[in-house]
This record gives C-alpha cells, sequence and structure tokens, in this order.
C-alpha cells in the first residue's frame, strides 16, 4: 500500500468534517453456510485431529526458507521469490512487465518500486506474505469456537464457527473430515464474503502445508490464486541478500538544468509530461510513494494494461497498474515508467485538467529545484551535486524517507517533531491529531481554548472517530530550516494521521516553502533550502 | 482482495503498576573516569565495615527515628520504628499516609486507602546485593577509583538474582557515598551524606534519589534518632485495615457493566460524571484520566513522572464520592494521569479500577454472561467445584504460580486487563530449552515476519507471539497455549515478574477474586467445556 496525503488534502477542504462512525452490522454474509448436517464430533475433537494433521516442525532446524510461487491477481500472472531467514527477508515479486522487490535486514525495512527505486519504509509489507496464512483462530482458547455441522459430498468437511472477542462478524472454518486440513475459511469482508480454499497439502520437514491458496470474494474477476512451485527449508542464505537493493531507474536526470514545463496553480506545483503526442498535467507531488494516472484517461489513450482486470461487468473500474512507453518534461525521460491507473479528478482552473501525480520515483532520480519566487520547477543534471549543492548558500535540512516521504524537523509551539512532512502539493500546512493528542496546550486555538482529543473521555460522550474538530491554532513558534514564525495561525485538526507505521505531526506545505528555494536532492541524500527574496523581505533577524 | 489472516494477537493489556522508568533500554555501562586503584575488594569491604561502625555494647538494638521528606513537589514525614528485625513506617507525602514494614521475617504494606498487603518475598535483589557484597562473593567486583562526581573507590555488585549497582566508597572514610542502580528499567542514583555517629553506629542522615527525571526527584533529611529505647511489640506488628472502603451492608451487588472484547467495562459515577472503567486486577490502584480530574474540579497533588508502556505525568488526587453501580466509595486515593482507551464500540473509557477497590470485597466475574457481582468477603464460601490459587500481592497485584513445560514460573499477575497472557522476556530469555516454541508462533512470525506491538498504559509495548507448553494452572493442564513475548520493555515487565495470565485464559472461567483471603478460584464454564471438556 502506497502513501499518499492527496485522500487528505481532499478531506481536509471538504469541511465540514463529519465522518460517520462505520456501524457494523451483522448480515446476511454472516450466515453459516448452507447444507451443513449434524455431526455429533465435539470441537476438542477437530482441533485434535487438525494439530496432528498439520504435524511438528523438526527440531533445531533452521527457520529460513526459499519459496517460488506462482501467481494470478486480478488477471496478470505473476512470480514470487520469497528468501527468508528469521525475520529478515527479501522478496521479488514479477507481474507482467512490472517488478517490485522488498526487503527486511534486522529493524530496516526497504521496498523498491516498479520504476526500480529503493527506499526504507515503516509500511509493513503485506503482498510477500499473502499467501502465507496462519489459519488457527479456532485453535486459539481467546475465540468463541463451534462445531456447526458437517458438510455433504466427496470431501465432506466439519464447519466450525469462530467468532473474535469484540469482533461483529464470524467466520467459518472447514476441516476436511478425511484428513483434519483446513480448506476452506469463509469470513465476511465488507458486505462480501471472502472465500479461501487451500488445497494440495504437502509435509515438509514434518510440517504439513498448502501448496494451492485461491481467493474469492464472489466476483471472479478479481479471484487471486496462488500456487508453490518449490520449497527448501533450512537453508543457509547470505546475509548480504536482505541488503536494500540499489536503484534501478526508469527515469533519467537531465543532462543540463531544465525548467519544467508547468506551473504552480491554488499552491500545488503542476508540470506536463509529454506522452505520446499529448501533454498531460501532474501534481509534482512530495509527499507521495507513488505515481499515478487517472483510470479514464489511462484507456482513453489506450494505455496497456496486461490483462490485468480494469473494470467489472457493471462497469464498476478497478485499479490497475499500466506504463508509459516513453514520456518527457523538459530533460528528464521516463522509459516503461509505472504507474497505478485509478479514479483521479483534480481540476484547478478551467483550463487545467491535472490526470494524475508525479511522486516519489520522479523525485527520486533528479535533483528538483523548487523557486517559489517565480513559481516554477527545474530538473538539475544530477553530477553537479556529488559533491555538495553548487548554488551558493543553501542549508541542508536533516530528513529521513520513508516509504519515500521526506520527513523532517519542525518546532510546534516548544516541541521539536521529527514527524513533519513536506508537501508540495498542500497549499496551506497543518497540524494532526497524534501531535494535539500528545501536546494539547500548544495547539490552544485562537480563544486560548485546548481541544486534545475533542471530548471528554465520560461515559455519554461520542464515540471515537466521529467528531472531529478543525481550528486554527495559535501555535507561539513555528520553526522550519531557518524560519521562526511566531504567533503563528495554522489549520489544525484532531484527526491523526498514519503513513506506514509512522504518525504524522505535522505536514508542511507550500504556505511555509514559498520562503525558500528548495533543491530536493534524493540522489545524494540532500534536501537544501536558500531563502529567497521573499523571506528576507518577511523576516528580520532577531536582536 | 483482502484476505483473512488467520490468528490476530494484540490488544490492550492494562497492566499498571507503581514504576518510574526511562523510555528506552537504561544506560548500565560503568560510571566514567574510573581509574585503576591501589586497593582490593577485600581491604575495602573491611574498611567498609569499620567505617560503619557497630552498634555499642550494652545498647539494645532499637530505633525510633523522624525524618522530613520530600518525592517531587510533595513533603512530608517519616516516621520508623524498628526493633531488631522488625520494623515500622509511617509515612505522610500531600495528602496520603502510607505505612509498611517486616514483622517476623514477613514484609507489609498499607497503601494510601489504609489496606494492608504482605508480601511473598518477591523482591530480593537488595538484599541479595548487601549480602553479596558483605561477603565480597561472586557477581562483586572492585572496578577502580574515580575523582567523579565523588573522589571514591567504585564497586560493581551484580550477583545472581540481583540487580546492578555502581557503589561509591569514599576514598578517605570508606563511607557508601553514592549508588548508581538499575532499577525497573531506570537508572538510579542515591547520593547519602551527612554521616553521624549514634551510640557506635554510623549513619547518613540525609539522602538524595533520582532518577533522571527532575519531578521524581526524593530527599530524606533525619530530624531525629533514639537508640536503645523500648519498643513496644505492638508498635511493628502487621497492623490490620484502616479502612473498609464498600460497606458490607451494601453487599452482595449487582455491579452493572459490559464487556469490551473480554474486558470488563464498568460505569463509575464520579460527582456530576459518569466515566467507564476496565475493571483491572493488573492494576495496582485506582486510575481515572486527567481530564476528567480535571473537569471535576478536583484538587491533585505532586506530578510524578512514570512509565509503563510510555511516560506519562501522574498525581495522587482524593475523589470524595465514587459509585460504582449501588456500591459507593468515598474519600477515595486514587491516581490522575493521562489514560483514554477505547472501547470496541469506540466509547471512551477513563480509568482503571484495581486493587483498592477489588481488595474491599469478594468479586465473581462471570466471562460468559459479561457480568460482575460483589460479594461480602466475611460470608464468602466458594463454590464447590471452584479450584482455588493461591495469590500473592507484592505489589498489590495477584500473584500465581504456574508452570510451563515443567518450569516453574511463580510470579505471573493474573490480570483481567490484559486482552491475551504474556511471557516477560526475562523469564523468556532465561530458560529458552522450556520455553521453545511448539510451532504456531513459529508459524505466525514466519507468515508476518514484522514488529507486533499491543497499547499499555503510556503507549505500546513490541512482543512477539511465542506457544509454549504444556501449562500448567491450578491442576489444569494445557498441551500449548499461545502468549505474547514481550521484547525490550524492562520498565512495563517491572522486576522478577515472569508474566501475565490475561483475558484469553481467564474467559474461559467464572472467576472469583478473594483479595481479603489471598484467592482466586476458578470454576470451568461452558467455552471451557466446550474446548477441553470435562
Amino acid at each position: 500500500m502506497s502513501s499518499r496525503l492527496i485522500i487528505l488534502l481532499a478531506l481536509f477542504f471538504a469541511l465540514p468534517w463529519c465522518a460517520a462512525a462505520s456501524q457494523a452490522v451483522a448480515t446476511q454474509t454472516d450466515q453459516p453456510p448452507p447444507g451443513l448436517v449434524a455431526t455429533d464430533v465435539s470441537l476438542a475433537q477437530v482441533l485434535a485431529n487438525h494439530e496432528k494433521a498439520i504435524g511438528t516442525r523438526a527440531a533445531g532446524q533452521r527457520d529460513s526458507v526459499v519459496e517460488h510461487w506462482t501467481f494470478t491477481e486480478s488477471g496478470m500472472s505473476g512470480t514470487e521469490d520469497l528468501q527468508r531467514d528469521g525475520t529478515d527477508y527479501r522478496s521479488r515479486i514479477a507481474y507482467g512487465p512490472f517488478v517490485d522487490e522488498y526487503g527486511q535486514h534486522g529493524e530496516s525495512r526497504w521496498h523498491q518500486d516498479a520504476n526500480g527505486f529503493s527506499c526504507l519504509t515503516t509500511e509493513i509489507d503485506e503482498r510477500s506474505f499473502y499467501a502465507t496464512r496462519v489459519t488457527e483462530d479456532a485453535a486459539d482458547p481467546k475465540n468463541d469456537a463451534s462445531v456447526l455441522g458437517k458438510t455433504l459430498g466427496a470431501h465432506p468437511a466439519y464447519v466450525v464457527k469462530v467468532k473474535r472477542p469484540g469482533k461483529t462478524h464470524p467466520e467459518f472454518i472447514f476441516y476436511d473430515a478425511d484428513n483434519a486440513q483446513v480448506v476452506r475459511v469463509e469470513a465476511p469482508t465488507g458486505k462480501r464474503r471472502l472465500i479461501e480454499t487451500f488445497d494440495d497439502f504437502r509435509v515438509t520437514d514434518g510440517i504439513s502445508r498448502p501448496w494451492h491458496v485461491h481467493d474469492t470474494d464472489g466476483r471472479p474477476q478479481l479471484d487471486d490464486d496462488w500456487k508453490l512451485a518449490s520449497l527448501q527449508q533450512g537453508v543457509n542464505i547470505p546475509e548480504s541478500t536482505f541488503e536494500m537493493a540499489p536503484n534501478a531507474p526508469h527515469v533519467s536526470p537531465p543532462e543540463l538544468p531544465s525548467p519544467l514545463p508547468g506551473k504552480m496553480m491554488l499552491g500545488a506545483y503542476i508540470i506536463r509530461l509529454q506522452v505520446a503526442g499529448r501533454g498531460l498535467d501532474f501534481l509534482l507531488d512530495s509527499s507521495a510513494s507513488e505515481s499515478i494516472i487517472d483510470w479514464d484517461v489511462a484507456r482513453e489513450m489506450g494505455l496497456p494494461d496486461y490483462g490485468q482486470v480494469t473494470h467489472l461487468p457493471d462497469g464498476t473500474k478497478v485499479r490497475f497498474f499500466t506504463r508509459f512507453a516513453h514520456a518527457t518534461a523538459a530533460g528528464v525521460a521516463l522509459d516503461d515508467f509505472t504507474l497505478t491507473s485509478e479514479d483521479f479528478a483534480y481540476q484547478p482552473s478551467v483550463n487545467t485538467k491535472v490526470v494524475g501525480v508525479l511522486g516519489y520515483d520522479f523525485f527520486a532520480a533528479n535533483v528538483l529545484h523548487f523557486d517559489f519566487t517565480n513559481g516554477t520547477v527545474e530538473a538539475l543534471p544530477v553530477a553537479q551535486f556529488a559533491s555538495g549543492n553548487p548554488t551558493g548558500a543553501s542549508v541542508d535540512v536533516p530528513f529521513t524517507l520513508d516509504d519515500g516521504l521526506p520527513f523532517v524537523h519542525a518546532g510546534i509551539g516548544d516541541i521539536v517533531t521529527d514527524r513533519a512532512v513536506l508537501s508540495t502539493i498542500m497549499p496551506y500546512s497543518f497540524i494532526l491529531g497524534s501531535f494535539v493528542d500528545a501536546h494539547p496546550s500548544e495547539v490552544a486555538d485562537v480563544s486560548g481554548k485546548m481541544h486534545a482529543a475533542g471530548i471528554l473521555p465520560v461515559a455519554g460522550a461520542d464515540s471515537y472517530g466521529v467528531k472531529m474538530e478543525t481550528w486554527t491554532a495559535r501555535l507561539s513558534h513555528f520553526r522550519f530550516a531557518l524560519s521562526d514564525y511566531q504567533r503563528a495561525g495554522i489549520p489544525t485538526t484532531n484527526s491523526p494521521l498514519m503513513l506506514g507505521d509512522r504518525s504524522v505531526d505535522v505536514i508542511i506545505g507550500t504556505d511555509y516553502l514559498k520562503f525558500y528555494d528548495v533543491y530536493f536532492d534524493y540522489p545524494y541524500g540532500r534536501l537544501t533550502v536558500k531563502p529567497n527574496a521573499l523571506f528576507f523581505k518577511t523576516f528580520k533577524p532577531n536582536g | 482482495m483482502a484476505s483473512g489472516r488467520g490468528i490476530a494477537l494484540g490488544g490492550i493489556v492494562a497492566l499498571l503498576l507503581v514504576a518510574n522508568a526511562r523510555a528506552d533500554e537504561p544506560d548500565t555501562s560503568p560510571p566514567p573516569g574510573i581509574a585503576p586503584a591501589a586497593m582490593t575488594l577485600e581491604r575495602l569491604i573491611a574498611a567498609n565495615n569499620r567505617a560503619e561502625g557497630t552498634l555499642a555494647q550494652g545498647v539494645a538494638p532499637t530505633r525510633r527515628e523522624q525524618w522530613k521528606i520530600s518525592n517531587g513537589a510533595m513533603t512530608g514525614t517519616l516516621t520508623y520504628v524498628q526493633s531488631g528485625k522488625n520494623f515500622r513506617a509511617d509515612q505522610t507525602l500531600g495528602p496520603s499516609s502510607t505505612a509498611w514494614g517486616s514483622w517476623g521475617g514477613r514484609a507489609w504494606q498499607m497503601n494510601a486507602n489504609g489496606q494492608v498487603s504482605v508480601a511473598s518475598g518477591l523482591h530480593r535483589a537488595d538484599d541479595i546485593d548487601n549480602s553479596a557484597f558483605r561477603r565480597g562473593g561472586s557477581g562483586v567486583t572492585l572496578l577502580g577509583r574515580a575523582t567523579q562526581p565523588v573522589n571514591a573507590f567504585v564497586v560493581r555488585v551484580q550477583p545472581s538474582g540481583g540487580r546492578l549497582e555502581y557503589r561509591f566508597y569514599d576514598a578517605h572514610t570508606f563511607r557508601l557515598d553514592r549508588l548508581e542502580e538499575i532499577r525497573d528499567g531506570r537508572r538510579v542514583t542515591v547520593t547519602f551524606d551527612d554521616y553521624r555517629t549514634t551510640d557506635g553506629l554510623v549513619e547518613p542522615w540525609h539522602t538524595h534519589t533520582t532518577d533522571g527525571f527532575a519531578t521524581n526527584d526524593g530527599d530524606r533529611t533525619l530530624l531525629s534518632r533514639l537508640v536503645g529505647t523500648a519498643v513496644a511489640p505492638s508498635e511493628t506488628a502487621i497492623p490490620p485495615d484502616r479502612l473498609t472502603l464498600i460497606a458490607p451492608t451494601s453487599l452482595p451487588a449487582e455491579i452493572p457493566a459490559t464487556m469490551s472484547g473480554d474486558a470488563f467495562v464498568v460505569p463509575v459515577k464520579l460527582g456530576a460524571y459518569t466515566v467507564n472503567c476496565i475493571f483491572d486486577s493488573g492494576a495496582d490502584g485506582i486510575v481515572i484520566d486527567s481530564a476528567v480530574i480535571g473537569a471535576l474540579g478536583l484538587k491533585t497533588y505532586g506530578h510524578i513522572t512514570s512509565q509503563t508502556a510510555g511516560t506519562y505525568v501522574e498525581s495522587d488526587v482524593i475523589i470524595p464520592a465514587m459509585a460504582i453501580g449501588n456500591v459507593t466509595l468515598n474519600d477515595i486515593h486514587a491516581r490522575s494521569l493521562p489514560f483514554t482507551q477505547w472501547t470496541d464500540t469506540g466509547k471512551p473509557i477513563a480509568g482503571l479500577l484495581g486493587y483498592d477497590v477489588i481488595r474491599s470485597a469478594v468479586w465473581h466475574l462471570d466471562y460468559v454472561r459479561g457480568t460482575i457481582e460483589a460479594l461480602p468477603a466475611a460470608t464468602f464460601t466458594p463454590p464447590t467445584n471452584a479450584r482455588a490459587l493461591v495469590a500473592t500481592f507484592d505489589d498489590d497485584v495477584p500473584t500465581i504460580g504456574v508452570t510451563i513445560d515443567g518450569l516453574a514460573g511463580p510470579a505471573f499477575v493474573l490480570d483481567t486487563g490484559a486482552d491475551r497472557s504474556t511471557i516477560f522476556s526475562r523469564y523468556g530469555d532465561a530458560h529458552p530449552q522450556e520455553l521453545r516454541d511448539r510451532g504456531l508462533g513459529e508459524s505466525m512470525n514466519d507468515a508476518f515476519p514484522f514488529i507486533n506491538d499491543f497499547s499499555g498504559v503510556g503507549g505500546t509495548v513490541d512482543y512477539r507471539p511465542l506457544q509454549v507448553g504444556p501449562v500448567v494452572v491450578s491442576g489444569w493442564s494445557f498441551p500449548k497455549w499461545l502468549f505474547e513475548m514481550t521484547q525490550n520493555a524492562p520498565s512495563f515487565e517491572l522486576e522478577d515478574y515472569d508474566g501475565l495470565i490475561g483475558q484469553d485464559f481467564l474467559r474461559n472461567f467464572d472467576v472469583y477474586l478473594d483479595y481479603p483471603h489471598d484467592k482466586i478460584y476458578l470454576v470451568p464454564n461452558d467455552r471451557f467445556r466446550k474446548r477441553w471438556g470435562g
């Protein structure tokens, strides 16, 4: 899953906020599977037989695997090669023409996207372990479990209903009556029922596991099917395997300084890509981990779908991956550039229709200079920056990239946070719920009222998530880079935002970036700023 | 397409003991600037023995002391009476009066609500350290001599079963000037000065304690000392409870409660407000969210920086009236700290009902029906089919013994606030053979090789799933049980505890918490019978 702020942008300006807490109610999908017949087999017997069927791992064996999977997902086939040693792993997932790599080495987790750019991330990588499942909810005494009955047919199974505490919906687990394996799990997901089936059980080093996994929610176009083609356990894997893969970029920086065609509109940078003879406008978004293009535009342009399902029979659009064979923005070339195609609409003026977002994978290849005085952005030859920023009196801003998003330090009131994200598309900076919860006194509104979580936690209070508040906080200080904005009024919300595993305290938008020339120099791991004319016009030196 | 992954761990653990700690692993390194010294450990110990003196011949081994004390912003007094190995200390600090002592080899303590609990001897690290130093035994090393912060010989003490200490013995007087020790996940510094001689004994009349949080600094100054005067046995005997918090006439009582997951959530009326509290045997007292205390306009006392799962600031508060259903408690001492959690339906939870409430009656928790009843302790008779667990209360939480693969785990906290049973890393790491995974933990790690965490008071705690067995509790043997094993969480784990027995276990029983008789009774319920028969 990628990290993007665009959704938040839409939310923040769609005031008033009034999100209703999702009311989970029992639905038809909660009903037991039909056609069950009574059985006198007890839960204890079902679980005991199943435990024998699973087997026991051979003692002393190294906890490492090398697995090769083949799969189809929403119509596109692919392979996954997974190497894991304890909690260190590396996976290579190839699907159609796309390749993603994921890894974890010690406490560092990383991802290389389909455009060949690697980045550390705190995002949990569920994709690499999609087909590897633990289906032992019934055996867990934390859950209520009961045998509902037995299915009929050639391969009868005992069906156990499992209800987890605090969960509205039950799941139904099918234990093969002959071999005691879990062969099917049915669980409500939204308005549908997800059906997972497992077969081709094989024993390796004492442990039995399914080599074939199939998922469906009743829409066959979206079915997933995974087959384990080979498995080695207890193997020695060199530790270097798990280190972050070097970049293999699909974006080429310019040879000469290249002003990117485009403009700043409503506080957001928009640039024009030339693609197959067309000019397409994209947001240039430092707070997007991936690039996207509007679904309709992608279809209209005939961009390839590589066999993926792009829509359902009822016309519902389905997100898919596509590529530009070749695109340019001035001197920047994008070749076989991957984008996600999904619904996207942003029209800042009658004459400008933005069709997508260029995110981290565009930033990662280039040194980008944002000139807020003139509202322009240029890509600079990377080589010139090898030994530092050659543009003069620039100041390095310490930062870290998390899934492609730049986290920097910022001072809010008397507190310094390292969870501030720079955004080149947000016209306003704003403070988020994690900071509000931790430091309510720093973000009192202009009248002095403290908001904190927004409610007094008494029994009759509103439920969590119902009452989101926004206000303008009067900060004693708002510090970023060289600036100390005193008595600054900053839009603030009690709503939290998580990017990866990290909560974001504040978004620093273009209203505060505009006092600088900003250089995103990801190739050399630098973020530098240079005060511009507006800075010197606005601020006076202390003392 | 999202799949329904297997066992989902994680949740809320409302374990809250009195613990003040740093956010990270404490610094265990030796003090800086230690140089080799022309001294041996044996000579230093002998010199220290001489420096401490001995009680003059013919003087009875009794003492009476009056101390002036402070802890953070609160000030008070400490009265100390000793006769031989028996002693009693009475402390007033801010609005609270507490006491502790030892009588006949049994340590006891009285909390601010006047309830007395007798310790089992769980915490022995200090005694082990002192004994090891006296003997100059294993785990005791003379590191050398430092000139800063005091001119002293520095001894490292860390015997088996003890705690890490760095002791600074004055280079000229050989008295203990300074102690740096690791306590509940913190590095605590104690300084000693103003040594005076009374009837042959040379002892400090001033001590100062700091854990790095200025709000927690403690200071004690001895105002007077009498040695050799008569002390009556009653002066050091274990006292009875000072108060009865719940009037026996209001019992038995059905307590309104709802379940959030497997946690009992109890509405508690406080003045004009009703707040939800978790009925939490893992809490050593009563906790109310500081925003609620503020809204009630109650005065708070002191600001102590504490840590369990995270760091927070807490204060003492006296609640004039607290109604739990038809049961009313008056003038209750509680703690005010930032505490807001949420039920599984999104309702706010603003506190914990811990030891002080639970100690005041016998509580019957029916996990199937989701009901609680409070019963009078004096007339309580356990159900005939109940099995009894002997509980101890060294820290005002019920501690029981568990056996895992034949290994004794004598210090598991029975915690109604813990979503899942937990093994603390120190216990787990010390016994890798008995606590090896039985398959499911590894399978879960293999399918999801990422750090998990659960919410505790003030923050989150990392853990990994671990299936061990057979697990024996009160005679019931379970071949395998899935625990969470904490990772690098010394503040959350506290010293000397092995783990938690949480709701995943308790939900299979009718549970009777009979603190007044140091007992927990378990009666298997329908869930138990469905899963394990019987």
